[in-house]
């Protein structure tokens, strides 16, 4: 259960600080899937990765951030257990899939080397890719890379899944194959997700709509 | 950790040696018997030969190079590929460059003698050939033969991030022609982004000392070589003439640099009033192919015909290859040229890595600071003459340079100027790598210094390689502080070639120069061999 309190994002320039909105409480239950739907520049993108918890040199953000009922507020990345999914990117370039399987799940995993192989091999079987196997991910289509990149993600053992417009980059044919194949997996590991998107043809589960400063849940 | 190291870098590698160096010259040109005197910058100014052929030389070899930069350059848009020819011909060194081109075209060069092959014009070598084998032209010739690769590496850096060809398109649909556009819109931009490796460029043209020992006329020297000759004289009035020299370098440095900066504005103003003429016919696409070419055909030349010579038992005029090929001449010289190569190639790795190393610190530093922009003071070692720079480094070190530890200071001064070097070729690579990478190892469980070791730099490999490989053959090709700081106790290929060659030993000079060449020709081939995607891209 992810549960975000109080939280209030704004804009820091020229040394002025600009509301962008403001949030009392949100909630995404185990096994639920909360889409935020709004306009660009909003700060979606900005309230996901300060849900991740990267360093935000623009914003002033504050706020309350519980994960499973433990405040996570003060957390570096690493010890959140958030996994991620951005329009771009998600597998390593410079790692082919087996490796960057293995790297996902190195950190956190108690399972040991080979048995880790195992594990990541039977997921990718499941999805027919098991000849991607020794490939860069330069060479995987569109819409494999978006499945191999949940995958890994999901390998690294995230206690909840932060999704940024993770379809936009494919194209039309592919993206609804995708979308839903990524939230059936998503639920049934019951993993809460936060999806954050412009686009209603991407929502799912409960939308939240974020216009102009307030949200109202 | 990040914070302290970059302090130590700034301090030991920039502040220190700049500073010292600079101050020291100071405080011993107000010394009453061995500093600054009017007498002999009286004489200075009446022997003005010198410091003519000096200027010259600076004006004219950069802006030549910059200008022949500029022209070739729309060929890198057109083959992007082309850029892999520039990193193998920075590599070879300029004293490597300068023996070979001799070789190839003195008046009894290999050009003249395959011109008399087929024709029979010259039965003996002509006499009045314009590249005589010593004079100031056949300097500003190699000057600007060397200088070209590093100004048309840093344009195509420039271009990389220019929205060029959509400004040609614009330029082109006003009625201008595609060059007639480069030259209107795209040169003027890249002209105000060169203003800083145009300046190192100058001030190195300004300073050096090894080209002008090899080809350069005596009558007058060039004032660099003519300090750097005057402080191995014992004599008082000796040293009072090379630091009256050192000053006056110091200052033509200063009066260059404002030149130099105002440059671009001069060319912004005079091209938007030019008229829109016809355009020229050297000003064409194909002309400017074949420099490419015939830049990669002369430095293939300069190889072969260093090695041929080196081989070659006798070869006298006018004969095209020589009489008998033999490897004596590198069996009774091999024993004397393993220690100059040791030390070049251990002193070369070890600064190439310390000065690599040194440039991720700062540039590490840099994005801790969201300062994507180019931090010019990392290069201010190349916008000082190295005459008066390391002649106050010998100064300060004094006694230190006598007691065994040349050769530790000499690694130091190297360090000095790879660092520079490092930082110019790496620093698009890693300011601009997308800080994405490393949140998303981290929020798989790798802390933020494991998502460095095993994300960032794995990914920025290739950059970071080439980054070693030119910081290795800046070391390989110092002269002047081998020299200085070395004082004789550490020879190395370049000390030597420059030694036997302007000595008038061609032949055994080819040795040093081939083996000098090959050294960072192989660096470089290494290199080339890591994966050549380069994952900066991918950003």
């Amino acid at each position: 259960m992810l549960n975000i309190r109080d939280l209030k994002i704004e804009l820091l320039r020229d040394d002025q600080a600009e509301l962008l909105f403001q949030l009392d409480e949100l909630t995404v239950e185990k096994g639920e899937v909360v889409t935020l739907m709004g306009p660009s520049g909003i700060g979606k993108s900005t309230l996901l990765r300060w849900v991740l918890g990267e360093p935000l040199v623009n914003f002033r953000i504050q706020g309350q951030l519980s994960l499973n009922g433990e405040d996570i507020s003060g957390k570096s990345i690493a010890q959140r257990q958030l996994g991620m999914m951005f329009q771009k990117g998600g597998l390593f370039p410079h790692l082919t899939i087996e490796e960057n399987c293995l790297f996902a799940q190195k950190p956190r995993s108690n399972l040991n080397r080979i048995e880790q192989q195992e594990h990541a091999l039977t997921m990718l079987k499941a999805l027919g890719l098991e000849d991607k196997w020794p490939v860069y991910p330069g060479s995987l289509s569109g819409g494999q890379y978006a499945r191999v990149a949940l995958l890994c993600s999901l390998l690294a053992e995230p206690q909840a899944m932060l999704l940024d417009e993770p379809f936009s980059s494919l194209d039309a044919g592919l993206r609804e194959d995708v979308r839903q194949w990524t939230f059936a997996l998503l639920q049934e590991r019951e993993i809460p997700t936060l999806l954050v998107t412009h686009d209603i043809a991407d929502a799912c589960g409960r939308v939240i709509e974020m216009k102009g400063e307030a949200v109202n849940v | 950790m990040v914070r302290a190291l970059s302090i130590a870098v700034w301090l030991l590698l920039i502040i220190l040696p700049v500073g010292s160096g600079v101050l020291f010259l100071l405080l011993t040109s107000l010394d009453a018997k061995t500093g600054v005197s009017l007498a002999a910058f009286s004489e200075l100014l009446l022997g003005y030969e010198s410091i003519l052929s000096s200027f010259v030389l600076a004006v004219v070899a950069p802006f030549v190079a910059c200008y022949l930069a500029l022209w070739m350059a729309p060929g890198i848009l057109r083959k992007p590929r082309l850029q892999q020819l520039l990193s193998p011909l920075l590599s070879i060194p300029h004293v490597a460059f300068a023996v070979g081109l001799m070789l190839l075209m003195s008046p009894s060069g290999w050009l003249v003698r395959l011109v008399d092959a087929i024709s029979g014009l010259f039965p003996a070598p002509p006499v009045g050939w314009p590249l005589p084998e010593k004079s100031l032209v056949t300097v500003t010739i190699v000057l600007v033969l060397k200088e070209l690769p590093f100004l048309l590496l840093m344009i195509s850096a420039q271009l990389k991030q220019l929205p060029v060809k959509s400004w040609l398109v614009q330029a082109q649909s006003y009625g201008y022609s595609e060059r007639q556009a480069w030259w209107r819109v795209v040169t003027p931009e890249l002209l105000r982004r060169m203003t800083l490796p145009m300046a190192a460029v100058i001030i190195y043209s300004l300073s050096v000392v090894d080209i002008p020992l090899l080809v350069g006329s005596n009558t007058p020297a060039v004032l660099a070589q003519r300090v750097y000759e005057w402080t191995f004289q014992f004599a008082a009035d000796s040293q009072v003439k090379a630091v009256t020299g050192a000053w006056v370098l110091l200052a033509m440095a200063l009066l260059l640099l404002l030149m130099n900066s105002k440059h671009s504005v001069l060319y912004h103003r005079l091209v938007l009033r030019k008229s829109a003429g016809t355009p020229e016919r050297f000003n064409s696409d194909n002309v400017s192919r074949y420099a490419w070419g015939f830049l990669g055909l002369l430095s293939l030349g300069v190889i072969a015909v260093l090695a041929l010579q080196s081989l070659a038992s006798s070869w006298f005029y006018p004969s095209l290859w020589p009489a008998a090929l033999s490897s004596e001449r590198w069996l009774t010289e091999w024993s004397y040229l393993l220690e100059p190569a040791a030390h070049s190639f251990w002193l070369a790795s070890l600064s190439a890595i310390t000065g690599t190393i040194a440039a991720m610190i700062l540039l590490q530093r840099q994005r801790q600071k969201a300062l994507k922009s180019f931090y010019s003071p990392v290069l201010i070692a190349l916008l000082i003459p190295q005459v008066p720079l390391v002649l106050g480094w010998q100064r300060v070190l004094g006694q230190q340079l006598t007691e065994g530890w040349q050769l530790w200071w000499v690694f130091w001064s190297h360090a000095v100027y790879t660092l520079p070097y490092a930082y110019l070729v790496l620093h698009g690579a890693y300011t601009s790598f997308n800080e994405q990478w490393l949140i998303r190892a981290q929020s798989l469980g790798y802390s933020a210094r494991a998502a460095w070791w095993k994300v960032m730099l794995p990914m920025l490999k290739q950059p970071v390689a080439i980054a070693f490989a030119v910081a290795f053959s800046v070391s390989i090709a110092q002269y002047l502080p081998t020299q200085w700081l070395g004082q004789g106790a550490t020879p190395t290929l370049t000390t030597e070639a420059v030694s036997v060659a302007s000595g008038g030993d061609w032949r055994i000079g080819s040795l040093y120069a081939l083996l000098q060449m090959l050294l960072p020709l192989l660096v470089f081939i290494a290199v080339g061999g890591i994966r050549k995607e380069s994952y900066a891209e991918h950003s």
